[in-house]
């Protein structure tokens, strides 16, 4: 995904459901599109109530993503991580 | 921690001084296992790679030239040693995402039974969202998502790291990290659609 070849691509074509999904959403998050591809794109989504709920649940799906795959670390492994480097270096030196 | 720190630490660390381990495990160590966790999804293999990073961390240090941030890495290494522990058990879990992805018709419009099509559930209210049920949808897609592409997952989404960094932590190129991604969270916006539609 290049955003300077997806916009000389979609210059002058249509914009389509399928180009949004699969080509342009990463970069239209990430802020990396170019104002007009923006504004092509947003403009679709206005009269497209199937690509405006891929990307709202697409959104969505991101920000539970981040906080179900967010593990903490218990207390007791920090103290095992310490005393086990302690015994290997002692033992390598 | 001020950069100045951390480079005082490595110089620390290179000249034997082991008691500059400690501030860089309370730093990193957290996100080691994250990261290991994320990849590995077992905290006893977790626990493992953490241990191996920080072994890593001392024998090589020497090997670490500096022009990359620490981090950065650490991340490499991490990756790395996640990666290799999961690659035994991968073909009993993962699954084929081609099977999640969505399809299109010939017109460019996705195809599908148009209530799915329009199945917006992302204003639910917080109690379905954060319900156990739909986490462990969520994690059960995550644990199915092949080990590189759950990678990527975890550096960008959960880590917050930068296209470019999870590039050089992965060894792979900036678009390939992309469209990993854009795969990995459309195949779990697919599960969490199935369980989360209305009807």
């Amino acid at each position: 995904m290049n955003s300077s070849n997806t916009e000389t691509q979609w210059r002058h074509g249509r914009m389509m459901c399928e180009d949004i999904i699969m080509d342009l959403l990463v970069d239209y998050l990430d802020q990396t599109l170019g104002d007009d591809l923006v504004q092509r794109l947003e403009a679709h989504l206005k009269i497209c109530p199937p690509c405006m709920a891929y990307l709202e649940t697409y959104k969505k799906t991101r920000d539970l993503a981040a906080t179900a795959a967010r593990p903490t670390m218990p207390d007791e492994m920090k103290v095992r991580l310490k005393e086990f480097l302690i015994a290997r270096l002692r033992e390598e030196k | 921690m001020e950069s100045g720190t951390e480079l005082s630490l490595i110089e620390r660390l290179r000249n034997g001084d082991t008691g500059a381990l400690e501030p860089l495990m309370d730093r990193y160590a957290a996100r080691v296992y994250r990261l290991a966790h994320g990849i590995t999804r077992n905290e006893a293999d977790a626990e493992e790679v953490v241990q191996d990073v920080f072994m890593t961390l001392v024998r090589k240090i020497h090997a670490f030239e500096g022009r990359a941030a620490l981090g950065s890495w650490i991340y490499r290494v991490t990756t790395n040693a996640a990666l290799m522990k999961r690659r035994g058990k991968r073909a009993s879990v993962e699954v084929s995402l081609e099977d999640y992805l969505p399809t299109f018709l010939p017109d460019g419009h996705r195809a599908g039974d148009q209530s799915f099509l329009l199945a917006d559930w992302s204003q639910s209210p917080e109690q379905d969202l954060l319900s156990r049920e739909t986490g462990e949808v969520l994690r059960r897609a995550i644990d199915e998502l092949p080990g590189h592409y759950r990678a990527v997952l975890v550096l960008r989404d959960v880590e917050g790291v930068s296209n470019e960094e999870a590039a050089e932590a992965l060894g792979e190129s900036v678009s390939s990290v992309k469209s990993r991604l854009h795969r990995a969270r459309m195949v779990l916006r697919e599960e969490l659609t199935q369980h989360l539609r209305p009807g």
